[in-house]
């Protein structure tokens, strides 16, 4: 299990290009953000429809890019292909606890989702981090089995400048 | 602890007699009429099982559909591994495969659901499906779909999907949510060894320059899906 972590300053420019406030709290990104200014081409991958659906259980809301109807990408895959969930600044100072509910529900989610499945159980999502407001930004790649999400919270709080 | 009223409780009690007796059939050395006869059994439990849901879904919990949702795939379960048994005796190997896959299939649905949340119990018969996938046939790979879904509903309520509460995998109610594909864009095809969908199989493979079944490396395959 692996967890890359690189620069993405280039979210400042793909939300200017598509006119997106980078006011956001918390939400859900495209996987084609950097290929299509048109917010009604976004794509996201499938998983996001259940676990905004967990999340909201659980009342942690978490929204798409857009109000655009998301369009969604299947992969019959036995992996999870999970979505890319963008972490604002405004969440990390002043509701860092959310960071430790998303883990939480993530884990216990995937946990149930692999219940009864034999075979490697391999995770992947991306998470991406303001570090610093409008300015800095960090991408979280994950891709391992489910245990190796338990260091997630951690790792998002490290990067908190 | 779970609260169950006395039909449910009366069910329960016959699950386990129906299902123990089952397992002790499921095992490759006995007689094919004895398993055949217990493929029948089984069934009569499963309709039995699925008229006592159908006539109370007003009158049980929701824990006790479920729970009777989970007897009936625990059921069909065992039924689909004495098939596979059958088949494999019978030289149907294309069917066998498919009852292996099937079983696999819905005792991860009952493993994810079960009310009473007895892993333990599911581990050891997964390790055994397992064990024969890999024992009895031959490696093979699979073909994974990717695509755009436009339009998907939910199997309970009808919904679109996206704006229901439902989430697919899971019981309500006895009833089993899928999220129904309705409309959906194919992007790609690959070949992978770990699929979601194990029935989207190789088929043939090439030997001596003919191009013969995966599995009995015959050039005709010697039965056909049901």
């Amino acid at each position: 299990m692996s967890y890359e972590i690189e620069n993405y300053q280039e979210i400042i420019d793909l939300f200017t290009k598509c006119n997106i406030d980078l006011e956001k709290d918390i939400c859900f990104i495209p996987e084609n953000l950097s290929k299509t200014p048109k917010c009604s081409d976004f794509v996201y991958s499938e998983t996001t429809s259940d676990l905004r659906k967990v999340f909201e259980e659980d009342s942690v809301l978490i929204e798409y890019l857009t109000d655009d109807k998301p369009l969604l990408r299947a992969r019959k895959s036995a992996d999870w292909f999970g979505p890319t969930i963008f972490i604002g600044f405004n969440t990390l100072t002043n509701n860092p606890h959310l960071i430790g509910v998303f883990q939480s529900l993530l884990s216990s989610y995937l946990y149930d989702f692999f219940k009864g499945i034999s075979g490697g159980k391999k995770v992947k999502f991306e998470v991406i981090i303001e570090r610093k407001k409008k300015q800095e930004f960090k991408k979280v790649k994950y891709e391992g089995t489910i245990d190796g999400i338990s260091d997630l919270e951690g790792l998002i709080k490290s990067l908190k400048k | 602890m779970m609260i169950m009223l006395n039909e449910v409780k009366e069910l329960f009690e016959k699950f386990n007699d129906v299902i123990a007796h089952a397992q002790d059939i499921a095992i490759f050395t006995r007689d094919i009429e004895l398993q055949k006869s217990e493929v029948a059994v089984l069934r009569r439990f499963i309709d039995k099982s699925e008229k006592l849901k159908d006539e109370n879904k007003d009158k049980f919990s929701e824990p006790e559909l479920n729970l009777i949702l989970c007897f009936i795939l625990s059921a069909d379960t065992i039924s689909k591994e004495l098939s596979m048994i059958i088949c494999l005796k019978n030289g149907q190997m294309d069917t066998a495969w498919t009852c292996l896959v099937q079983a696999q299939t819905q005792i991860a649905i009952v493993a994810r659901n079960h009310p009473l949340n007895e892993e333990r119990h599911w581990n050891g018969y997964l390790a055994k499906l397992d064990a024969f996938e890999k024992l009895l046939f031959p490696k093979m790979m699979f073909a994974s779909t990717g695509g755009i879904f436009k339009k998907t509903c939910c199997s309970i309520c009808k919904l679109e999907y996206e704006d229901c509460k439902h989430l697919k995998g899971k019981m309500y109610s006895g009833e089993l949510c899928v999220r129904e594909i309705h409309d959906m864009d194919i992007e790609e095809v690959s070949i992978v060894e770990n699929p979601a969908n194990k029935l989207c199989r190789q088929l043939g493979v090439p030997r001596n320059g003919k191009t013969v079944d995966v599995l009995t490396l015959k050039q005709n395959s010697t039965d056909r899906e049901p």
